[in-house]
């Protein structure tokens, strides 16, 4: 059995690791916050350029663009593929990596080459040592999201894109969903876009003053413009989904690590009273003893004399 | 002179929503300028300085844009960039060193790719520096 020493030792370690667990569960919960309001002031701007996007499909039938390819069919597996994987900077956050890395894996599989555009540092590591095929020269870490990110990131792999690297843009993110829940590991196809993404959301059947527009050098210039601009609200939107997603899951790992640390305290705190209390009653024994077999020896001297 | 409604929106901000009597912003097509009455259009915006003019007759504003959308329709005009900056908010120093960096990776480019990249990257640094030296003329 343990001496007392021992579990007043480990109830500090353990009061100490709840002290930092909690304080990575408040971490968490701001960081989250403060991201997801970000995100929501984009909405506006993101909503009228789909609008945008829409229209020009709206007023020429016969658009086509290299970004985009509504005959794309995704159950036929194969081509080269570009895979976004959105993952933490760190572990402590339950499944959720394990979870981008199960669904890249799946995603993998179903192409004939691929390559990898990793953003967050564990994600980075994982895949690099287990002699994965990682873009090397695309470095994020998940620190913070921001609009600027997501244009470099969009920048740097739309020029793998148009350089003819891949054919297909694949982003593999955490979609969050709220509450204590860990969020959706999912997939989307980004480029080559469908017709029917940009469908605004809500009014399916948007009528568009038909008036005839100009366009400047041509529609085609214009709405790849736009699509490239969209493609960096999609991904910015997803860096964030996963976010929030890993704040979230974080909080929750924490939550789970705080109440064990408090069930752990309560038993090491029984324990540790039964110890002292043994302890005590132990001591008493010895002593009285003592003092009976002090008391009979006394007793024998005076009847020797 | 005729007013008509403007809107210009950044990516995370709106920047104006108002009557405006003119605008005036660079397009892959060069410098266009817009005002009440323009025909319905849609252009591609390029990295540039945008000036407008509200029309409560508090005299031409100017920002600084990257790439976007101009689109005026029956008499409207919207304007969708990716960033806008207010010229006073720009950093020269920092913009500088963006600048200095880009033509580094555009001597060092050894791929069409990385090519792309720095010049994409130097010519926004190049319209935030203008836009930033402008800026301390006026004062």
């Amino acid at each position: 059995m343990a001496s007392t020493k021992e579990i007043k030792n480990r109830i500090k370690s353990v009061g100490d690791t709840q002290k930092i667990t909690n304080a990575m569960y408040l971490i968490a919960s701001t960081k989250m916050r403060k991201a997801r309001q970000d995100a929501e002031n984009t909405r506006p701007y993101f909503d009228l350029l789909r609008r945008e996007i829409h229209r020009m499909f709206a007023s020429d039938e016969d658009i086509s663009s290299r970004y985009l390819d509504s005959a794309v069919d995704e159950e036929v597996a194969g081509g080269r593929s570009a895979i976004l994987v959105i993952m933490g900077d760190k572990g402590l956050a339950g499944a959720y990596n394990q979870n981008v890395i199960k669904e890249t894996d799946a995603l993998i599989k179903r192409s004939d080459e691929y390559r990898l555009y990793v953003v967050g540092d564990y994600g980075w590591r994982y895949f690099r040592t287990n002699g994965y095929n990682v873009s090397e020269d695309f470095e994020h870490s998940m620190n913070k999201p921001s609009l600027g990110m997501a244009r470099d990131i969009t920048r740097e792999i739309l020029v793998g894109f148009d350089g003819g690297e891949f054919d297909r843009l694949y982003v593999c993110y955490t979609e969050y969903t709220g509450g204590m829940s860990a969020g959706i590991t999912m997939h989307d196809r980004l480029i080559p876009f469908d017709k029917d993404d940009f469908l605004p959301e809500g009014d399916e059947t948007a009528e568009y003053a038909s008036g005839v527009f100009e366009y400047e050098p041509d529609m085609r210039t214009v709405l790849e413009k736009a699509m490239q601009s969209y493609l960096m609200g999609y991904i910015y939107s997803a860096l964030v989904n996963s976010y929030s997603s890993e704040q979230n899951a974080r909080m929750m790992a924490m939550d789970a690590a705080n109440d064990n640390a408090s069930e752990l305290l309560d038993k090491l705190t029984l324990e540790y009273n039964h110890l002292r209390q043994n302890a005590i009653t132990q001591e008493i024994t010895e002593v009285s003893s003592g003092a009976r077999s002090l008391r009979r020896k006394k007793k024998k001297s005076v009847g020797e004399m | 002179m005729d007013k008509y409604r403007l809107q210009i929106m950044a990516a995370d901000h709106m920047v104006f929503d108002g009557d405006a009597k003119s605008l005036s912003v660079y397009t892959t097509e060069g410098s266009i300028g817009v005002l009440a009455h323009h025909a319905n259009l849609i252009m591609a915006i390029v990295p540039g300085e945008l000036i407008f003019e509200p029309a409560d007759g508090e005299g031409k504003q100017s920002v600084i844009v990257s790439d976007g959308l101009l689109k005026v329709e029956n008499g409207e005009a919207i304007v969708l960039v990716d960033t806008a900056e207010a010229p006073e908010d720009i950093d020269e120093a920092r913009a500088r060193r963006a600048e200095e960096d880009a033509r580094e990776s555009l001597k060092r480019a050894n791929n069409n790719r990385e090519m792309a990249l720095a010049s994409a990257e130097l010519s926004r640094a190049m319209s935030r520096i203008k836009g930033s030296k402008k800026k301390h003329k006026l004062q």
